[in-house]
């Protein structure tokens, strides 16, 4: 657990951090966001001394991080940094090896521990321990940046905007894959960030900050549904509604799915099911129960009672995934105009649909003007 | 000039001229014939030299290496062109010294001077090979190694008595007692300007590098030094110097004087501070804060810094500096020569004041392969104290 208490930082006259406190529990990421020059940085580089406080303490499980030497302190803390700051003339393995070995790890210890990172991170260790970081990708290096930072399984990690000099596109890709890892790993994690789309995908408690202050600090849905100021309401900006959608996973708001197979579809044609009710969305599937296309009633149809013709479908255009956040679910429904998307796995195979409605619904109940 | 990649019927330039330099330069005298060391020499051509199969082998080399330009830019026959060149290099220096034998036969003090023909032919050798090893993909090592063969292959004729014949030979056998002198002076002063440039400029660059406000002057006065022509660098120490021997008699017992020894190590010192100072702050601009950052951030120590990080980047760029400084100094050791300072420029100058050119070649010749010889050395060495990361891709 880590503790902010009362913490300041002066520069001079200046005032980077203004008395703080906060504290985040175990296994938790706590994202600090806010706009340049907030004190963001400047907080998180105070947990592991990269600087030093001019009052206040921060604990560390109960133990001021003053009382223990940096050097010591650091090694227990993994630091994952924007420019990335891998060591040219070191390989990927040496690379991510280096803070077992400042702990004097064995060899064989140390690499076994460095394969078992780069599959952690879905780097394929034959093909990237022996390489070199000018051999890899921007995205590639940022990965090995985060194994190298767990390299010593430090229970705390330090991440300073570790995604932000990725590509738009890799960077979601790395943010999904953080969460994934989260997951397992339940590290405290201090994130700082100026990107609010990934405070709210990441962080399990967001604190806003402001020229040294927190604004406010809460979860991420509550901050979307509550800003506690102009500034706060401001930060978040005018689709925090829709912002607010990417806090909830499309697992807990998963409906049942009306399916069909194709083959049934086909030989019906467009008449209803046997029990004679016609659904809002009727997905049709092959054999393997893989998403092919879907049927939408027809309201002109002289019998009120049948489907319009069938419209194939792919499942990677509007189909999400059960870890995949409400918003992306709003997005496919709208992009495709329908009342539902239907949630698959990464074959295809219709898990269940998340509804329009549900979502109004949820919208409604959280939004406070 | 470069060789480029060339297809099938474009020919490969570099090689062809060096080629057709090489057969105009057979036409050439390769040598004079002097009776004794201050005769004027009488021309002789290669084909006139008494050698002919010398002769025919290195037009057939010509002949081959202008074919093998014709040739597509793939590695066998560039590697067919660096044996061209080294053959041809090595056949020329033999051939000279067979033909000088026969012309020197039964004349107590006759002796051979190599001509235009001959330096003329050396350099085609030498472009071939340098031109094509230049763009061959083998190791680095591998290259410097075979570079050096044709300078090793001559060392090797001259300690067997082969090239006996020449007047540059001649010369050094008149003086061979000096030479060691003369060479061991020689090596000693480029050796102590190098050391103490060295322990001085590396220290300078780190401080630079540490201390933003000294950047500018450091490199100012340093830059300022290196405008200074040798020359006149090493006037203006005898002035300082002979002044402060006179008033201080415990330096003129030390040595120290307006000429000799310390005012050429002074000025050699100061020379050679350029290369390693620049490189030495560069070898830590080249380390990225956030290479730094990282470091200390998974609580490296000081020293682990400078022992994982700061010196395996940095050694290898600090001893590229040590190199360009050594070659320099080899070269302007031989001007200190003029102040009394001793080594392989005393020939030079000798022969200058005599009209003796053969003995400004025989003290240039062992300054040349000197350099060469440190130069390529110290390649290899930093070849292999670079990390493989950083000898594929820049920082």
């Amino acid at each position: 657990m880590i503790e902010f208490r009362d913490v300041v930082k002066r520069y001079g006259e200046q005032l980077a951090v203004d008395h703080v406190s906060f504290s985040i529990p175990e296994g938790e990421v706590c994202v600090l966001i806010g706009p340049s020059g907030c004190g963001k940085t400047t907080s998180l580089k105070l947990v592991n001394r990269m600087l030093e406080p001019s009052g206040g303490e921060i604990l560390l499980n109960e133990r001021s991080v003053a009382s223990i030497s940096p050097d010591e302190l650091r090694r227990g803390i993994g630091y994952v940094i924007q420019s990335v700051g891998l060591f040219p003339h070191m390989n990927v393995a040496e690379n991510v090896g280096i803070v077992p070995r400042l702990l004097k790890w064995e060899r064989a210890r140390r690499e076994r521990r460095t394969d078992e990172l780069l599959d952690l991170i879905g780097l394929e260790p034959q093909l990237y321990r022996e390489k070199y970081p000018a051999q890899l990708s921007g995205g590639e290096a940022q990965r090995i940046g985060v194994a190298r930072a767990l390299a010593a399984d430090p229970p705390v990690l330090l991440m300073d905007e570790p995604f932000g000099a990725v590509d738009p596109l890799n960077r979601e890709v790395l943010q999904l894959e953080f969460a994934a890892l989260q997951r397992k790993l339940q590290k405290t994690v201090v994130f700082v960030t100026h990107d609010l789309d990934e405070a709210i995908r990441l962080g399990d408690t967001i604190v806003i900050m402001k020229d040294g202050s927190i604004v406010q600090h809460g979860v991420p849905e509550d901050i979307l549904a509550n800003p506690a100021d102009e500034f706060v309401r401001r930060f978040v900006g005018t689709d925090r509604a829709l912002k607010r959608l990417a806090c909830f996973e499309v697992s807990e708001y998963m409906q049942t799915a009306n399916t069909v197979t194709r083959h049934e579809a086909e030989q019906r044609g467009r008449e209803p099911n046997g029990d004679g009710r016609i659904h809002p969305v009727l997905w049709v599937t092959d054999d393997d129960n893989a998403l092919v296309g879907m049927l939408e009633p027809d309201p002109d149809h002289a019998s009120r009672l049948a489907y319009r013709p069938y419209v194939a479908l792919h499942p990677e255009e509007v189909g999400v995934q059960p870890p995949s956040s409400l918003r992306e679910a709003l997005s496919r429904i709208l992009g495709q105009g329908l009342r539902a998307a239907p949630v698959v796995d990464e074959r295809g195979t219709v898990l269940g649909e998340v509804r329009l409605s549900d979502i109004e619904e949820l919208n409604q109940k959280g939004i406070v003007r | 000039m470069s060789s480029s990649d060339n297809g099938r019927g474009a020919p490969e330039k570099t090689t062809l001229f060096a080629a057709v330099l090489g057969a105009a330069a057979l036409f050439r005298p390769l040598y004079a014939f002097k009776e004794n060391r201050v005769a004027l020499g009488d021309p002789v051509t290669l084909f006139a030299a008494g050698v002919p199969w010398g002769a025919a082998f290195i037009a057939a080399l010509l002949v081959a290496a202008a074919l093998l330009a014709f040739g597509a830019q793939r590695p066998p026959i560039r590697w067919a062109k660096i044996v061209t060149g080294l053959a041809l290099v090595i056949a020329l220096v033999a051939t000279l010294g067979v033909a000088g034998r026969l012309a020197v036969h039964g004349e107590e003090f006759g002796r051979v001077t190599p001509s235009s023909g001959f330096w003329l032919v050396l350099l085609a050798g030498f472009i071939i090979v340098q031109g094509s090893l230049r763009g061959a993909d083998a190791p680095e090592a591998l290259k410097i190694l075979v570079g050096l063969v044709p300078f090793v292959v001559v060392v090797g004729l001259l300690l067997t008595g082969r090239l006996d014949s020449l007047a540059p030979v001649q010369e050094y056998y008149n003086r061979e007692s000096r030479f060691a002198s003369e060479l061991g002076a020689h090596v000693r002063l480029a050796g102590a300007a190098v050391s103490g440039a060295t322990v001085l400029g590396v220290p300078l660059g780190v401080f630079a590098y540490r201390r933003r406000k000294a950047e500018r002057p450091v490199f100012a006065l340093i830059n300022g030094i290196q405008t200074i022509p040798s020359l006149a660098l090493f006037g203006l120490m005898i002035a300082p110097l002979a002044f402060l021997s006179r008033e201080f008699p415990v330096l003129r017992s030390l040595g120290i004087r307006g000429i000799g020894n310390a005012p050429a190590l002074i000025a050699l010192t100061l020379y050679a501070l350029l290369p390693i100072v620049r490189n030495a702050y560069t070898s830590l601009a080249v380390i990225r804060g956030s290479v730094v950052d990282a470091g200390k951030g998974m609580g490296m120590s000081r020293g682990q810094m400078l022992r994982y990080i700061e010196i395996p980047i940095a050694v290898p760029i600090i001893l590229s500096g040590i190199r360009v400084s050594t070659v320099q100094a080899v070269g302007n050791t031989a001007v200190a020569a003029l102040i009394g300072a001793g080594g392989l420029g005393a020939f030079v100058f000798q022969g200058l004041g005599q009209g003796a050119p053969d003995l400004v070649v025989m003290g240039v010749i062992p300054i040349v392969l000197l350099s060469v010889f440190v130069d390529r050395g110290l390649a290899i060495v930093i070849r292999v104290l670079t990390p493989k990361g950083l000898k594929e891709a820049p920082l």
